[in-house]
């Protein structure tokens, strides 16, 4: 392991493997899930990130229900042992100053365009029988009607195919970008924990990792993936860039980067976007 | 006629977990399955589930959203059959955690899935539309992926963008406009067949790659690997990006004992930063930068090659730790006495067209060095620029069909000979042609059989000459392998049989062209 998230224990911990793919194995660890993932994955709170000698297909070195024990950084289980000693620690990048509003304007423009060619091979329900639901999501976040708000949220827990349902995806995304647009704002920070309180108690209506990141975001955690699209779209200047790490989120999973950055343009769309319109009135 | 009734059939699978991709192709699957109207593949969560009573298919039944559930809508046998089908694919899978999922049909659509399907693959080749491509490049290498990029028309901008990103990751970018290589023994784009050896070759030129590795397969030599930069690689604005990768790659080789390098002349600060990394490589490296002086090149352990025929030949030489053959060999120019012999005074010129654009700059080079002057649309330095117009006052005259001139809306003629084999007849007609000059190119993207239509293409020039009472050098060479599914000596016996003078490499094709024009000039005929 090269790179541990924050939230995972260095030395010692004991768990068993909920589910196993080629590129990531979770492993579950009292009440949280750990993510084992390949070098080509993205760094997260939860995550174990491998080096690059490590095997191309966790499933030939994990089975589901293996015991995976953890002591003086060292993981053994049934058919795997890996170092944890030499790895160092994933956190989170500090803020950096907000791009100028038409800056900010075009990444959104950017980002809006390579989601559409995108969607076309890679649609979820979100870009199907999404629209609407978003709309009024949006609508109600921007009125900061919580209320309302969760209410169309609900329609989002747990819909869609596959591990991560792309309603949930959406949701991580959609509350990244408003904990960061909250900027200090009294209404907008008591909606965002609205929010987070809403998804903490999720839990029961979609699969348990959906689950795990629904529960990270309610916490205010997320993955590299996640936040670098966000600081693309605020922050980086460079648009080459801001291209790069769109496209990388979007690279993630079958529909899942996809479905996440769906949610961060909605959170845009109803904090950045509407800020500025009113501004421009 | 009585309304057929349909049944609800469903399965549940308690905590079993599916990746999207297998869930949406299994869902694919049964949807095409005769008597199947519907199909559905998905967690058991509250959304999900309401979702399929909102399509009319309810289920009355708890779940838990860790279930996995699989529901198919048709005629009740077909549901049953279907279910089953699905219990037995997923229960299998879910035996064998290993086990693959190819029994599914839905087509990839994205490099994602992909990698899905194939996790241990380790380089995408892409071949989009140039608009689309920079972009698929940048999702292949931030899954991992080496990336050969097949596509032309990638703006400069995005090429050394994309090289940047790759090389922070220690990724290779292979491209754009990268139409072959030879990765691991692995045939990629146009490459040919050719043995596994010890020589590894790093190449801005497709054709100029396979002229190189298929004579050190003709000469019983072998290829580690042929790594492909892209035509732009070497210009000042990319740096050379992809080339210094590639060295520094083969210098790590074990498999490797002698380097190729092939380019047309870099900017001297490119040339001086290709050369230290060669040089430092620790291996011999023979390296062609086509037309640049060999003072320019020539160092300790760098040996300046002024043909790709003599860039194979001394690499060879060297891997069998030989010294490299001396320069200036002559060409067999008794080959087209008796055709110079035959001419009409009128004939004076020759006209080459060819696949190949490396091959049309190398013979520019031969005519050049031979004080021969020349045109070309795709002019070496020193040649004069042909605008496609009177060919038959622009004396010799070289095309390279290749270009995007002739390709715009139509395949590349390695792939369509058709446009050339109808330039050959047209050049064929002009009373000032002496020789026509042409290249086959084969391997696994090209024609199955090019030399069918060209021996066709060839008899009728001789024709359309003789009927003007002229005699035409046809001369050309087969850039290819026994191995190819082409067969280079097939290919090579139906031009011989058309009446074409055949050499050995592109350098010895042209400098026999270059025979006839010199003669032609000096009235030796």
């Amino acid at each position: 392991v090269t790179r541990l998230g924050y939230r995972v224990p260095r030395t010692q911990f004991d768990g068993t493997v909920h589910a196993v793919f080629a590129r990531a194995c979770y492993i579950e660890c009292g009440d949280t899930l750990l993510t084992l993932v390949v070098a080509t994955l993205a760094d997260g709170p939860t995550t174990l990130l491998l080096g690059r000698e490590a095997a191309a297909d966790l499933r030939s070195a994990f089975c589901r229900g293996d015991v995976v024990r953890c002591r003086e950084g060292q993981i053994r289980s049934r058919g795997a042992f890996v170092d944890l000693r030499s790895a160092r620690t994933w956190r989170v990048p500090d803020p950096r100053p907000a791009l100028a509003v038409s800056d900010t304007m075009s990444r959104l423009e950017l980002a809006r365009s390579r989601l559409a060619q995108v969607r076309r091979t890679q649609s979820s329900v979100l870009n199907g029988s999404g629209d609407a639901a978003i709309a009024r999501l949006e609508r109600a976040c921007r009125y900061l009607d919580a209320a309302a708000a969760l209410e169309h949220a609900t329609r989002f827990i747990g819909w869609g195919e596959g591990l991560t349902p792309a309603g949930d995806d959406y949701l991580v995304g959609f509350c990244a970008a408003l904990g960061t647009l909250a900027c200090g704002d009294a209404g907008r920070l008591a909606f965002v924990d609205r929010m987070r309180e809403f998804l903490a108690a999720q839990e029961s209506r979609t699969t348990p990792i959906a689950a795990h990141y629904l529960n990270l975001a309610a916490l205010g955690h997320f993955n590299a993936d996640i936040l670098r699209a966000v600081d693309a779209l605020r922050s980086e200047a460079d648009a080459q860039a801001a291209q790069r790490t769109l496209d990388e989120i979007m690279a993630t999973g079958a529909t899942s980067g996809a479905d996440a950055l769906t949610g961060i343009l909605s959170g845009f769309a109803a904090w950045f976007c509407a800020s500025v319109m009113e501004c421009r009135r | 006629m009585p309304a057929m009734s349909l049944a609800v059939h469903y399965r549940v699978f308690a905590d079993l977990y599916k990746d999207s991709v297998s869930l949406m192709q299994l869902g694919a699957k049964l949807r095409a399955r005769a008597g199947v109207d519907e199909a559905s593949c998905i967690m058991a969560t509250p959304a999900n589930l309401e979702q399929l009573a909102h399509a009319g298919l309810a289920v009355g039944a708890s779940f838990n959203p860790s279930d996995l559930l699989v529901l198919v809508r048709g005629e009740a046998q077909a549901c049953a059959a279907a279910i089953d089908d699905a219990a037995g694919i997923l229960q299998s899978e879910a035996a064998q955690p290993g086990g693959s999922s190819v029994a599914f049909a839905l087509p990839l659509t994205s490099i994602a899935m992909g990698q899905e399907r194939a996790p241990d693959a380790d380089l995408a080749l892409i071949s989009v539309p140039g608009d689309y491509a920079a972009a698929e490049a940048r999702k292949a290498l931030a899954l991992g992926l080496h990336v050969m990029l097949f596509s032309d028309n990638v703006s400069v901008g995005d090429e050394r963008a994309i090289k940047e990103y790759a090389r922070e990751r220690g990724l290779l970018v292979m491209g754009p406009d990268c139409g072959t290589a030879i990765v691991n023994g692995v045939p990629l784009g146009f490459a040919n067949v050719v043995r596994r050896g010890d020589i590894g070759i790093v190449a801005a030129s497709g054709t100029g790659l396979q002229e190189v590795t298929c004579r050190i397969h003709q000469l019983g030599g072998g290829v580690s690997q042929a790594l492909g930069t892209g035509g732009r690689d070497l210009k000042d604005e990319i740096g050379g990006i992809t080339m210094l990768q590639g060295i520094e790659a083969l210098a790590h080789d074990a498999r490797t004992r002698v380097i190729v390098l092939i380019s047309k002349p870099p900017s001297p600060a490119i040339a001086q930063r290709i050369l230290d990394a060669a040089a430092g490589s620790g291996k011999p490296v023979v390296v062609d930068f086509l037309g640049a002086p060999a003072a320019s090149v020539a160092r300790p352990r760098i040996v300046a090659a002024p043909s790709l025929q003599y860039a194979a030949d001394a690499a060879i030489a060297l891997a069998q730790r030989r010294a490299p053959p001396p320069l200036g060999a002559a060409p067999p120019v008794d080959r087209v006495a008796a055709s110079i012999a035959a001419m009409a005074p009128t004939q004076r010129d020759v006209r080459g067209l060819f696949c190949g654009g490396t091959f049309c700059y190398e013979t520019q080079l031969v005519f050049l060095e031979r004080g021969l002057a020349c045109r070309s649309n795709a002019p070496a330095n020193g040649a004069l620029a042909y605008d496609g117009h009177d060919a038959h006052n622009a004396g010799h005259l070289f095309i390279d069909l290749g270009d995007d001139e002739y390709t715009r809306g139509r395949p590349h003629p390695m792939i369509d000979p058709s446009q050339r084999n109808a330039a050959i007849r047209a050049h064929a007609a002009d009373p000032a042609v002496a020789a026509l000059l042409f290249d086959v190119v084969l391997g696994f993207g090209a024609h199955p059989d090019p030399a069918a239509e060209l021996a066709t293409a060839l008899r009728d020039a001789r024709a359309i000459a003789s009927a003007q009472k002229r005699t035409l050098a046809l001369i050309g060479h087969v850039c290819g392998t026994e191995g190819d599914r082409q067969d280079r000596s097939r290919q090579q016996e139906m031009l011989a049989n058309a009446g074409a003078i055949l050499a050995a490499s592109n350098f010895e094709a042209a400098a026999l062209a270059a025979e006839v024009a010199t003669r032609r000039r000096g009235g030796r005929a």
